[in-house]
């Protein structure tokens, strides 16, 4: 049998508001958060990205044609 | 070489633009980033013969990348640093802005995440691989990359001050909302 303060904890413990545990420290970034976070990555991303490459990769590029024209 | 020399060269060309940018995001310098993509270059140049066509290039290529990079890392035992965001303010030329969205506050507020953080939301939010390639590349399960975007995504909004509609919780932000709420 479990005691009257149990009982009463029970009958009057509030439930906990709509949308509550969304907003708690575990909650997930909104859809609109994540769309802006998205967005900013991807110019960041795009910036990078358009940079023209160095010399030196475009070197090393071309010794996949020179090491084929080897073995041929 | 197993793979066709020319199509190897072309698809390695069109990845080297996501490479370099995965690099900036994790070596949070650019001259050390463009060093490791080109130290991973030559390590890729020099392994093609493992390399079997039809695979993932792009996947290879990042873990490469992304091996070489701990890799220097554990050996230099110190993690990168940037607390001041120095990268940050000097990762590229400023874009021309539409006034919406300050891009350098976001660079700032980026570089402080730690580097697998960054490094999920590279990969999975910028280069659009899958949670399943992005796994392949960090060697976990891809519903471990999931849980680290969503962290990375919250730690973000929250360096940021974003609140749940996407925008400044607190004072002035410099952050500007441009996207309508869904």
């Amino acid at each position: 049998m479990r005691r009257k303060d149990e009982m009463e904890n029970l009958v009057t413990r509030k439930t906990p508001p709509k949308g509550s545990a969304r907003n708690g420290k575990g909650a997930s970034p909104s859809q609109t958060t994540k769309a802006l976070i998205t967005r900013n990555l991807r110019m960041a991303y795009g910036e990078v990205a358009s940079e023209p490459l160095p010399e030196e990769w475009v070197r090393l590029l071309n010794q996949i044609d020179g090491d084929e024209g080897k073995k041929s | 070489m197993s793979v066709a020399p020319a199509a190897f060269k072309k698809e390695l060309i069109e990845l080297l633009p996501s490479l370099r940018a995965f690099a900036r995001s994790l070596a949070h310098n650019p001259a050390q980033a463009d060093d490791l993509v080109q130290d991973t270059l030559v390590k890729a140049l020099a392994n093609v013969d493992r390399f079997e066509q039809g695979t993932n290039l792009r996947a290879w290529l990042f873990t490469i990348l992304r091996n070489h990079y701990y890799s220097q890392l554990r050996k230099a035992k110190r993690e990168v640093e940037d607390a001041d965001g120095k990268f940050a303010a000097r990762i590229a030329v400023r874009p021309e802005q539409d006034g919406s969205v300050d891009l350098e506050d976001f660079k700032v507020a980026f570089a402080q995440l730690a580097d697998d953080h960054r490094e999920v939301l590279t990969l999975v939010g910028a280069s659009g691989c899958s949670y399943e390639e992005a796994a392949q590349i960090c060697g976990c399960a891809a519903g471990t990359i999931k849980s680290r975007v969503n962290r990375a995504r919250k730690k973000l909004s929250e360096i940021l001050g974003l609140n749940e509609h996407g925008q400044p919780a607190h004072g002035e932000g410099r952050l500007v909302q441009d996207i309508a709420p869904v």
